[in-house]
């Protein structure tokens, strides 16, 4: 049941940042959860395994991982 | 319908193989030095030191080193003991000979893919001339032999006397001694002979197994050394399994070490899951019986790694052999190395305690995950004052309990896709990890985070929230993913999966992948 994502005004912008593991994790954020809580995103690693969304990150932290905001 | 032939483990195979061998060339040997000690003039010596035991208590009188049934007691232990050594030493070459022979007929057995057509397009099996397989296996002929059974009579006779003497040291009770000294005299000296006798059995088939494979280098390309791994199985056998070796080097093991190797044949190259793979996948409990307790908190929290179990050694009859090393052994050494996604790097040296103290030779001693992790370059939990004095930095502990808490609450990942980035960005390191070893990985380098912050704190008398310190505590526990990842990160599932009845080519596969996505971003 894809109904759990929506639309959200970031969709088709890319997120980019290193976790403390200096794992580096991009994407394309895809929607946003029912609540509008959470962005989705789909890794764009050629590598990883396609699925709908790869991780979400929470609304108030997003704006400092958007690319070129 | 033909039913496969019963398959029985390579290891099993052999054991029962050289099983019966040993029953034949020692059984009759083991059953009589067990005899001596346990029947005739030492039957009657134990039992005279018993009433002897029970007549000093009774007198409230201790028990004296010179004592003269404890006396008589070890003179006829020592008489009992070089007939014994003659008895071991009479074996010997008749268990060589059967260690010699198995090898011949194991090591074609096990050889992997060795089918009758590659013997019939002209690969051919070579036997090694019984001479040159006998001058590479000269142990009971040696002088170390010889040496050895001298210190089978001395051992056996020195462990008794070190029971005697501490009991005279602690005050024991004479008949508790005396109890001490019946198990020691009848057990020790069959259990040490079958420990020699069965070593010798094992090492000679091992040194004849590595000459009948040079005897066959035109058809085999390298051999992989595999252990029992069961749960009697050690530690250094579980890390050494899997380990792909040319085919002329011999396996090295322990005393009584029932490991071995399998052949593989010239084009037909394969591979086996690696032991510390097989660990990995056992059930925690099984883990920490198999490893120990102390060892497998080390282990879970990355101090250790299961190579680190692997101490080599050299031993005079056998040569070179391994063993497993002690925790304290293997966190003693200087140059130990510790596996991270970036790499490795050097393991940290000491113990960082729960004083400033302490905290501060740790840091300038260590340089290792934890000793890194506190000194981390963005945010540094400890620091110096002008003086030179390490502090902590007070505001950097807070600020990193709060930001360990937020990343794991506002990032969520999906499991696979967390786990595989962190295998590929790891393999771009020069770390080649299977997805269980990546995600223990992972969840270590969380583990030696979470710690720096609590120890900071601790020493630095750093308050932190409840939730804080429970998150550190969990991520401390080994259970950082458990707490970010998402067990169902889509709904619509795998496309892979999906798909998986279908063989796509890559231009089918890159097509439906532009569709799922185009699916995605048309979604409304």
């Amino acid at each position: 049941m894809a109904a759990q994502i929506k639309p959200s005004e970031f969709d088709g912008q890319s997120v980019i940042y290193v976790d403390k593991l200096k794992l580096q994790h991009s994407g394309v954020v895809v929607g946003q959860s029912q609540d509008e809580k959470w962005f989705f995103v789909q890794s764009d690693r050629e590598d990883t395994e396609l699925l709908q969304w790869h991780f979400k990150v929470a609304r108030d932290v997003l704006p400092g991982v958007l690319v070129g905001r | 319908m033909v039913l496969p032939p019963q398959v029985q483990s390579p290891v099993n195979l052999a054991e029962q193989l050289l099983e019966r061998g040993y029953e034949s060339a020692a059984g009759q040997v083991i059953r009589a030095i067990s005899q001596n000690s346990t029947s005739g003039l030492i039957a009657q010596r134990l039992g005279e030191f018993e009433a002897e035991a029970s007549r000093l208590t009774e007198a409230g009188q201790p028990l004296t080193i010179t004592n003269p049934v404890l006396r008589a007691l070890l003179a006829d232990l020592d008489d009992t003991l070089t007939r014994d050594a003659l008895l071991i030493d009479s074996a010997a070459e008749r268990v060589q000979g059967v260690g010699i022979d198995a090898a011949g007929q194991i090591v074609r057995q096990m050889a992997l893919a060795l089918p009758d057509d590659m013997l019939t397009f002209g690969a051919r099996w070579n036997t090694p001339d019984p001479v040159a397989v006998a001058q590479a296996v000269q142990y009971a002929s040696s002088d170390a032999w010889a040496a050895e059974l001298d210190r089978y009579q001395v051992g056996t006779r020195d462990s008794v006397l070190q029971a005697v003497i501490r009991g005279i040291v602690s005050g024991q009770n004479p008949l508790v001694t005396a109890e001490e000294v019946r198990g020691l005299v009848e057990g020790m000296p069959a259990f040490r002979a079958n420990n020699l006798l069965r070593t010798l059995q094992l090492q000679s088939y091992r040194a004849a197994s590595t000459v009948n494979r040079m005897e066959n280098s035109n058809i085999l390309a390298y051999q992989i050394r595999i252990a029992s791994l069961d749960s009697r199985c050690c530690m250094a056998c579980v890390a050494l399994h899997g380990t792909q070796l040319p085919i002329d080097a011999t396996i090295d093991d322990h005393h009584q070490g029932r490991c071995d190797s399998i052949a593989v044949t010239r084009g037909r190259e394969r591979d086996i899951q690696s032991g510390e793979d097989w660990f990995g996948g056992l059930d925690p409990d099984r883990q920490r019986a198999q490893m120990g307790n102390a060892a497998y908190e080390a282990w879970r929290r990355g101090d250790i790694q299961l190579r680190d179990f692997v101490q080599p050694y050299r031993d005079p009859v056998f040569g070179q052999m391994i063993r497993e090393a002690s925790l304290r052994g293997m966190l003693a050494q200087p140059n130990r190395m510790v596996r991270t996604l970036s790499g490795d790097i050097l393991a940290d040296r000491g113990r960082p305690g729960a004083t400033l103290e302490s905290l501060t030779t740790f840091v300038e001693n260590s340089n290792g995950p934890l000793a890194q992790a506190l000194n981390d370059f963005e945010r540094p939990l400890v620091g110096y004052d002008n003086s030179g004095q390490l502090i902590i930095r007070r505001e950097n502990v807070r600020d990193a309990a709060r930001l360990f808490v937020s990343d794991s609450q506002k990032f969520q990942y999906g499991r696979d896709y967390l786990v595989s980035l962190a295998q590929q960005q790891a393999a771009e390191n020069g770390v080649i990890l299977t997805l269980n070893q990546t995600e223990r990985l992972v969840n270590q380098q969380y583990a030696t985070q979470a710690r720096a912050i609590q120890l900071a704190s601790n020493v630095g008398n750093v308050r932190l929230t409840e939730a804080q310190r429970n998150r550190l505590q969990r991520a401390v526990d080994g259970d950082y993913l458990d707490m970010v990842y998402l067990r169902q990160n889509s709904e619509w599932g795998s496309l892979r999966n999906q798909l998986r009845q279908n063989s796509l080519t890559g231009l089918e596969l890159e097509q439906a992948r532009q569709n799922y996505r185009d699916w995605i971003l048309g979604l409304d």
